[in-house]
């Protein structure tokens, strides 16, 4: 990790000075004032001494009103609305500071509006930041392109520290599609799935070999995609270098904690648990320092907008496309290492019994290395495919997506690698698919109900053996 | 260990001698259990005058290795039998499947008359039939007598509630302190109670263990390798309390490595090969058997103890656990 | 600089509501995992219940105790839910399944669709659950100052709530005090020691840790109720990074320890407030903003959870002779 912040200290001035005002901070400074009141949704909202107002009118390309739609403010108070049988909607908010108003990316896209998200600045004492009037009109500083998809849109950099936030876009939920909607949730749940597929094999191979699970992959993942934005927009490299460069500094990055922490903490033999807890402690310092050095906004990677096209029942676009073969190949790729070359199966060999493996003459060191430097290569790739496929990546990101990684690796089993795959592919589709269903922002919480569940029916996950006693 | 060479030959010596201060140590349930098995024909899965446990066509597979396979075995009440057998015979395995810790593809087995399918291991300790383990299990960071407290029985102090309230549990606590004294004076770990259990040596932990299973008074203890890493002048105290043990009324079942040892103490001699049965009998007649000779005893059933000891430290675990270990 | 005001207000948060709502979170906690072993990676989410519970029949109109009865209530059954299918599994499923569990309830709790309950993201404010509490008070109203701090007698955060949220943390100590002393605690201990050793011994272990995992997460939901007491319910602000704080707070202090984590408690949160008001008043803005203050006061503190479990794992009150043993 001393890379990473060597890395990051050169371009400090360019990020120092974005907006700060997250969720978490609210919790935080909860913590000291005492009187932190929420914004309200209210349906006329007329500034005063002691409130500042946040409202727009939603209205589609065509000024039509949007009615029913989901808005939701961020930023030093939140709150959620929706709109009216005009499109209007308002929040009366206590606070001065930066708020964020922002709606469902597909809700955006359907109505062919050029953002989803908008920051306005309110200032009671100032007659003319009072009231932020929000548009969503003109292409925002934030998520400037609407994703093709509905999935897992992180929000403007101010969902709280752990959450997605998406909004539920009631207004195109009539029964009629319903047939055309199952499909691209479908879709997009594989596409979110293979994602997180990446991810998730190279945190159960850390399990498979060492025993640990590490809640500081997420980081690894938020890393890869950052160090992607920094290519692309700081040191104008084409994105397929700064791909690589990604995958380069989060290869480092595993090679480096291996060396640093984790390799001398297997030798004192410190149980895995607190490893484990090591690992709390290393996620809140590398989140932090995201936060410190990247501020708390969205950081798009590209800016190019991509013009969705139509694929059967689904709209996609091309960048989808690549991400979902590229993650294809390397899981394919991943899997054919496994079994296929001798390093691969030392590996299985040392997941299965790390003693026995020792003992027939594997270097056991050498394959945690190994599967350190891979599994944060990949999860560094798959923050660069995140990163695109969510037009952008914010500090906690990868925090997010944390849970759905450990559910998709228990689901499957710990330490198997095909059950990463599975259990990935089933948390992404059912957390899309459950969106049919049950209001959107409640979908990451149907994907860790199924792990409840599962563990239920099948202690030992999908791919899973049970173990001896005595 | 410098005792590690005294051969241990003459059990019978003092295998009836008088501990300090005791009389001669009976031997009314020896006697009867010789008396009924002496009729009983060597043969695999045969009755038994009184069984009491008996297992009826048990079967576990691990994946596509059947680990265990028995199909008709019975205890002698107040017996010593001894089940022996080559590594990766399904011992352990069946100690797991008689005492709840794991569940048969397929079996039935009654211990004292009652049917023990699907019963949990606590109620199957509760019941009477308590077990020790391959690898010693004792809670490290909790003090010797503290080990040897969590054997007693349930008692109010174990209560969520209750346990607020001393008056109700002090009398119960006091009363298995003694025991506990008493039992640990008798394994001779007295001057170690109130020591952690983690800083005891392997042999201690044996010991320890052993002692901890008898605080419920337990009708049938099983004991996987209660020798194995205790030290020769150890083992003789140790011999003499399991042959106390039958005399308290205790039936015992234990799983060992140590030739000299089963054929000192058994009453009767199981012989497991890859999950099955293979052998049964008294002791002297398997031991002579030439086929059980062949499938396990083979040339090291006169080497002295110690050299088997050893050779038992190195060897790896059961095939059983290997090929249900995780797999990536 | 102020240097009085920057001693006063870290020394403030020593006797805060917050450090006494994590206090207690945290000697919940230390039933779960120092006396019985069980890697609880969800204990906000009992914080969550707790307040939710509290918060929603408060404003429903119930009395003060039918509300406490109704958060411990409602932490039972989550624990009943949670505990029945995982506890015969190993810790590292019951981590997973607590960890998304308590990200179920906030996830489940900040929906829109739940705005009518729960208030949503914008949560539950205070003037709509703590007036009974502050009508309780025995205190005048109006302010008083004792020694170096001046808080309102009953409104927000007050010096009420502080008498309240430090007896129940007293209450609680002398409580854990006893178990640990108590045959029942010993099983408990024997069960984080090796359960399958406890069970064998005749010893119901799922019923032992049940037992446990509800009354830490009682603990818990108490410390969710003196945590929103002073503020508001906000689902967000009970997330995951609670937990995480929660357990620094145990291993800072000490697990298996009796005052360890009220140590634990009132450390972290001085030594904190301390840094970052020492860093808001010696940096001048420009160089680091304030937001930046608050994310580095965070990075100081993951270092310090990693070096404390790397460096001396027992914690401030633990015993090394106990670690050393470990496995």
């Amino acid at each position: 990790m001393t890379a990473v912040r060597r890395k990051l200290r050169k371009y400090p001035a360019r990020m120092l000075l974005s907006a700060m005002f997250l969720m978490l901070l609210l919790a935080i400074s909860g913590v000291w004032s005492t009187t932190a009141q929420a914004a309200q949704p209210v349906p006329v909202c007329n500034p005063t001494g002691t409130n500042g107002c946040v409202n727009g009118i939603l209205q589609d390309a065509n000024r039509n009103p949007v009615v029913g739609a989901t808005v939701t403010l961020s930023g030093k108070e939140s709150a959620t609305t929706t709109t009216d049988d005009t499109g209007k909607w308002a929040f009366s908010v206590t606070a001065d500071g930066k708020y964020t108003a922002t709606i469902d990316a597909g809700v955006a896209k359907d109505h062919g509006l050029k953002a989803n998200a908008e920051t306005v600045d309110i200032e009671k004492s100032d007659f003319s930041k009072q009231r932020g009037v929000v548009r969503f009109d003109k292409p925002g500083e934030t998520t400037s392109s609407p994703s093709a998809s509905g999935s897992a849109s992180t929000s403007s950099g101010s969902s709280s520290s752990s959450s997605a936030s998406t909004q539920s876009s009631s207004s195109n939920s009539a029964g009629a599609n319903f047939g055309a909607r199952v499909w691209q949730q479908l879709y997009s749940g594989i596409i979110f799935g293979l994602m997180l597929a990446l991810m998730s094999v190279g945190m159960n191979l850390v399990y498979g070999t060492t025993g640990l699970s590490s809640f500081s992959h997420g980081e690894q993942v938020t890393l890869g995609g950052l160090m992607a934005y920094v290519g692309v927009q700081l040191l104008h490299m084409p994105l397929w270098a700064a791909a690589i460069f990604a995958i380069i500094i989060g290869a480092a990055s595993g090679l480096l904690q291996n060396e640093l922490v984790w390799a001398p903490l297997r030798r004192k033999h410190v149980g895995t648990m607190q490893q484990m807890i090591v690992t709390i402690g290393l996620s809140m310092v590398l989140q932090y320092l995201f936060q410190f050095f990247f501020g708390g906004n969205v950081k798009g990677i590209t800016t190019a907008v991509d013009q969705g096209f139509q694929l059967g029942p689904i709209t996609t676009d091309t960048a989808t496309l690549v991400s979902a073969a590229i993650a294809i190949i390397v899981i394919i790729g991943v899997t054919f290492f496994l079994y296929r070359t001798r390093l691969g199966r030392a590996t299985r060999a040392v997941s299965d019994n790390a003693a026995l493996a020792s003992a027939s003459g594997i270097n056991v060191e050498q394959v945690v290395r190994v599967v350190w430097i891979l599994s944060c290569a990949l999860a560094a790739l798959s923050g660069v495919l995140m990163g695109i496929y969510l037009n952008g990546i914010a500090w906690n990101t990868g925090a997010v997506l944390l849970l759905l990684m450990f559910s998709a690796v228990t689901l499957g089993g710990l330490g198997t690698a095909n059950g990463a795959l599975v259990g990935s592919l089933v948390i992404g589709i059912v957390a899309d698919m459950s969106s049919l269903f049950i209001p959107n922002d409640m979908r990451y919480a149907s994907a860790l109900a199924i792990l409840i569940i599962v563990l239920l029916l099948r202690p030992q996950g999908l791919f899973g053996k049970l173990q001896r006693v005595g | 260990m410098a005792e590690q060479n005294i051969p241990f030959h003459d059990l019978a010596k003092w295998a009836t001698k008088a501990p300090e201060g005791e009389e001669l140590i009976s031997t009314a349930f020896g006697d009867k259990v010789e008396k009924d098995l002496a009729f009983v024909d060597n043969t695999p899965g045969v009755p038994k005058p009184d069984p009491i446990l008996v297992a009826d066509s048990v079967t576990r597979k691990f994946g596509g290795v059947t680990a265990v396979d028995v199909q008709h075995f019975e205890i002698e009440r107040h017996g010593i039998t001894a089940l022996i057998g080559p590594n990766g015979a399904g011992k352990t395995t069946f100690f797991n499947l008689m005492t709840g810790f794991d569940t048969p593809n397929s079996g039935t087995w009654q211990f004292d008359g009652h049917p023990l399918s699907s019963v949990s291991p606590e109620k199957v300790a509760r019941m009477g039939m308590v077990r020790t383990f391959q690898l010693t299990k004792v809670m490290s960071r909790l003090t010797v007598l503290d080990n040897m407290l969590l054997g007693a029985p349930v008692q109010p102090g174990e209560g969520m509630l209750t346990s607020l309230f001393p008056v109700r549990w002090r009398k119960y606590e006091k009363q298995n302190i003694e025991k506990a004294e008493s039992l640990l004076e008798r394994f001779l770990l007295i001057k170690k109670k109130d020591d952690f259990a983690g800083s005891l040596s392997g042999g201690q932990r044996k010991l320890l263990e052993m002692a901890r299973a008898l605080m419920r008074d337990p009708q049938l203890v099983m004991l996987d390798e209660p020798m194995a890493g205790v030290n020769p002048a150890l083992k003789q105290s140790l011999l003499d309390c399991i042959m106390s043990l039958r005399e308290d009324g205790t039936t015992v079942l234990f799983v060992e490595h140590d030739m000299n040892m089963v054929r000192h103490i058994a009453d009767w001699v199981t012989v497991m090969a890859e999950g099955k049965i293979v052998a049964e009998g008294q002791p002297k007649s398997v031991m002579n058997d030439q086929a059980v000779v062949d499938a396990y005893l083979g040339a090291r059933a006169n080497i002295d103890l110690g050299d088997i000891e050893d050779i038992e430290e190195v060897e790896q675990p059961p095939a059983a656990t290997q090929a249900e270990g995780a797999e990536l | 600089m102020d240097f009085m005001n920057l001693i006063s207000n870290s020394l403030g948060e020593l006797i805060a509501p917050t450090t006494a709502a994590y206090a207690l979170a945290a000697i919940g906690l230390n039933i779960h995992f120092g006396m019985t072993g069980m890697f609880n990676m969800g204990q906000a989410g009992f914080m969550l219940l707790g307040a939710y519970g509290f918060a929603i029949s408060q404003s429903m109109g119930w009395n003060l105790f039918a509300s406490v009865c109704m958060a411990l209530l409602l932490a039972g059954i989550y624990a009943l839910l949670l505990g029945i299918p995982t506890l015969r599994l190993g810790p590292d499923y019951l981590s997973m399944v607590t960890l998304a569990a308590a990200e179920i309830v906030r996830i489940v709790g900040r929906s829109t669709s739940m705005t009518k309950i729960t208030g949503g993201s914008g949560g539950i404010s205070p003037q709509n659950f703590t007036t009974q509490f502050e009508g309780a008070s025995p205190f005048p109203s109006g302010r008083s100052t004792f020694l170096l701090w001046t808080y309102s007698n009953n409104v927000a955060d007050s010096w009420w709530i502080r008498l309240v949220g430090w007896a129940l943390v007293l209450i609680a100590a002398l409580l854990t005090w006893r178990w640990f002393k108590s045959p029942w605690g010993r099983v408990l201990k024997g069960i984080r020691e090796d359960e399958n050793a406890v069970r064998s011994l005749g010893k119901p272990v799922t019923r032992f840790k049940l037992q446990s995992l509800f009354l830490g997460g009682a603990f818990g939901a108490l410390a969710g109720i003196l945590f929103v007491l002073p503020r508001s319910v906000q689902p967000d602000s009970l997330g995951r990074q609670v937990t995480f704080y929660t357990w620094t707070i145990l291993l800072m202090g000490g697990a298996a320890t009796v005052l360890g984590p009220i140590l634990g408690s009132c450390l972290l949160w001085v030594s904190l407030t301390f840094i970052k008001e020492l860093m808001r008043d010696t940096i001048p803005d420009t160089i680091i903003s304030s937001n930046q203050v608050e994310a580095l006061g965070w990075v100081i503190m993951g270092i310090a959870l990693m070096c404390l479990v790397i460096f001396r794992p027992q914690g401030l009150m633990g015993d090394r002779r106990e670690l050393a043993f470990h496995g």
